[in-house]
């Protein structure tokens, strides 16, 4: 279905990814994905990895990487006291509470 | 069409603070006119109405006891579902995030109550602000005011099509890839990406943190400075929020002139892939702008063809980590919790339950590119590529005051068009994103029609960081000579939507 017409410059190429692999990146990511998604997102995410691979071909040797549009030091704020949230307000919109608390799944598997 | 919904957010604070009319009487005409409407643009995920009156009163009292106004107090706005409300839903067009109520205000959203803006609602956007066409909204695609079988851009589709159906003077979106310049496009609107960390992100909810930028959307190019300064500006509680004034965009929007203005077309950005109508206007913008004075030259930004892989990258590398946080356990959806599940499987189940397929993809696209073993090869290698992009506007910037492009390829495509082919969907941006990566400041302001199908085409302008006047200078100056060419400002030329007909 992906198609990557008009992409500028595009060669398909390279490093096909596999479903077993597209289902180890949902495991990952937290995504419990039907059978029939992880055959449609295999087919996608391959031919969107292949397009945005493109950026190996840049000549980049020696170039510092940016990781924010404008660069940043360290940002200090004076030491004011303000109110926090407070726990009814952080408790209003949860799924479950409990006695003040988020009530949660238990957090260790049985196996 | 109730006179005053027609009325641009510079007349209508005029109108208020002179006593011509009530900020009552002005929220309730645009209420109305969301009433009509809306069943057909599907601009609004939720109408404040009761709220809105109410902070419309507040103005009219205010005045009535002499006190002082802002430049835009008493005038509405639509605010898109990105940010946060204490008194409003904040969805990001997500399930998963379906009727949560937000415990703090995004300071764009303190800031525009303090102004005295009328908050009418909050507008519908694609999925945590993933896409170019709304169509990625978990509650249903917004339409194009020009032809409601079109997509109204995206992902701050909701506000453009507000702001260009007359149901809002003014929107707020956020700008990543070019969320706010394409639907501002392809609307026919004013759509503005300040400079990065100008506008603040605090209670903006992150999609991807080192591009995400608050901006205006309006029908006219002063409207767009007017709301730009009052929304904008240093925000302690945004450790990038940049400290320093916020450049004087309005009066740069008063100035309106372009003479001796030097100004550079990016030879990277038309040719191939381009709609010929969009390449006609835009040919013609830059002889209007060479006829008012501005020098024109062409310019090479050898690096901005690979933004595009680049920049799909960067972005669901950030997202994969920002959207962590919809865990199940403290607000939104929770499924699966029978008591069996242990806490990580019923956050998968959730995470598959709320999230729809394009922040799905994303989020693993992202995982991929920063996996060991791949880092270098993607994410790294698309870092090193941002500072050649960054390298290149540097470059350009030393020979021109602005570079110029259209700000999208092609028109407003048709709903589903593109729905099944995300390669085809990023491509929508692909004008756009340039300026994201470099974090300086661009706009897309309306130059006309395309011939072939009768849509708006944007021009968009580009300007150094925190250079964010030069935008408001060039685009008002095209802005006056088109509206004086045409007779009309552009918006007149869009079909009047049937009111009460839900299409």
């Amino acid at each position: 279905m992906a198609s990557a017409r008009g992409w500028p410059g595009l060669k398909m190429a390279s490093m096909p990814i596999t479903r077993e692999e597209v289902a180890h990146l949902a495991t990952l990511s937290r995504l419990a994905l039907s059978a029939e998604e992880l055959d449609r997102f295999a087919s996608q995410l391959d031919v969107i990895i292949a397009a945005v691979a493109r950026v190996q071909e840049v000549a980049a040797d020696g170039i510092p990487p940016t990781t924010h549009a404008v660069p940043l030091t360290n940002v200090f704020r004076e030491d004011v006291i303000v109110p926090p949230l407070g726990a009814e307000a952080a408790l209003d919109q949860a799924p479950a509470a409990d006695r003040g608390r988020f009530r949660v799944p238990r957090i260790l598997a049985e196996d | 069409m109730d006179e005053l919904t027609r009325m641009t957010a510079a007349g209508i604070a005029a109108a208020v603070a002179a006593g011509d009319v009530s900020a009552v009487e002005v929220t309730r005409a645009h209420l109305d006119r969301i009433a009509a409407v809306d069943p057909g643009v599907h601009a609004f995920l939720h109408v404040a109405a009761d709220g809105a009156v109410r902070a419309a009163r507040a103005v009219d009292e205010r005045r009535a006891a002499g006190q002082p106004l802002g430049p835009l107090a008493g005038v509405p706005v639509a605010l898109k579902d990105v940010f946060t409300t204490t008194d409003m839903p904040t969805t990001c067009g997500s399930r998963i995030l379906a009727g949560w109520q937000p415990p703090y205000d995004a300071t764009v959203t303190s800031r525009l109550r303090r102004a005295g803006l009328i908050i009418l609602g909050k507008t519908n956007m694609d999925e945590f602000a993933m896409g170019s066409s709304t169509e990625n909204s978990a509650f249903g695609p917004s339409r194009n005011p020009w032809d409601l079988r079109r997509v109204p851009g995206g992902s701050s589709g909701g506000s453009a099509a507000a702001v260009a159906a007359f149901e809002a003077p003014l929107g707020v979106g956020t700008d990543t890839g070019g969320s706010i310049r394409q639907p501002g496009a392809v609307c026919g609107i004013v759509g503005v990406k300040p400079t990065y960390g100008g506008s603040s992100r605090y209670g903006v909810v992150a999609f991807a943190s080192s591009l995400d930028t608050p901006g205006p959307l309006a029908r006219t190019v002063l409207d767009a400075a007017l709301l730009h300064e009052v929304m904008s500006g240093h925000d302690p509680r945004d450790s990038t929020s940049v400290d320093a004034p916020v450049p004087p965009v309005v009066a740069a929007a008063r100035q309106a002139d372009v003479a001796g203005l030097r100004v550079g077309v990016v030879t990277e950005l038309g040719g191939e892939g381009y709609q010929p109508g969009v390449i006609a206007r835009f040919a013609e913008a830059v002889e209007l702008l060479e006829s008012l004075g501005a020098k024109i030259s062409e310019v090479s930004c050898p690096h901005f063809s690979y933004a595009l892989p680049a920049y799909y990258l960067i972005a669901p590398s950030e997202c994969s980590s920002n959207l962590a946080r919809f865990d199940a356990m403290r607000y939104g959806l929770r499924v699966g919790d029978d008591g069996t599940r242990s806490a990580e499987e019923v956050m998968s189940l959730t995470r598959a339950a709320g999230f729809g397929a394009e922040v799905k993809r994303r989020i693993m696209l992202g995982t991929y590119a920063l996996s060991s073993g791949y880092y270098d090869a993607y994410y790294g290698k698309a870092q090193q590529v941002r500072t050649l992009i960054t390298r290149d506007f540097d470059a350009a910037f030393e020979q021109v005051d602005v570079l110029v492009s259209p700000a999208t390829p092609t028109t407003a495509f048709l709903i589903g068009e593109r729905a099944d082919d995300p390669m085809a969907m990023y491509l929508a941006d692909l004008c756009t994103i340039p300026s994201d990566l470099a974090g300086n400041a661009a706009l897309s302001v309306p130059c006309g029609l395309a011939p072939e199908d009768g849509l708006p085409v944007g021009l968009q302008v580009m300007a150094p960081v925190l250079a964010d006047d030069r935008l408001y200078r060039v685009a008002a100056a095209v802005e006056a000579a088109l509206d004086q060419r045409r007779g009309h400002p552009l918006l007149d030329e869009a079909a009047e939507l049937g009111e009460g007909a839900a299409r």
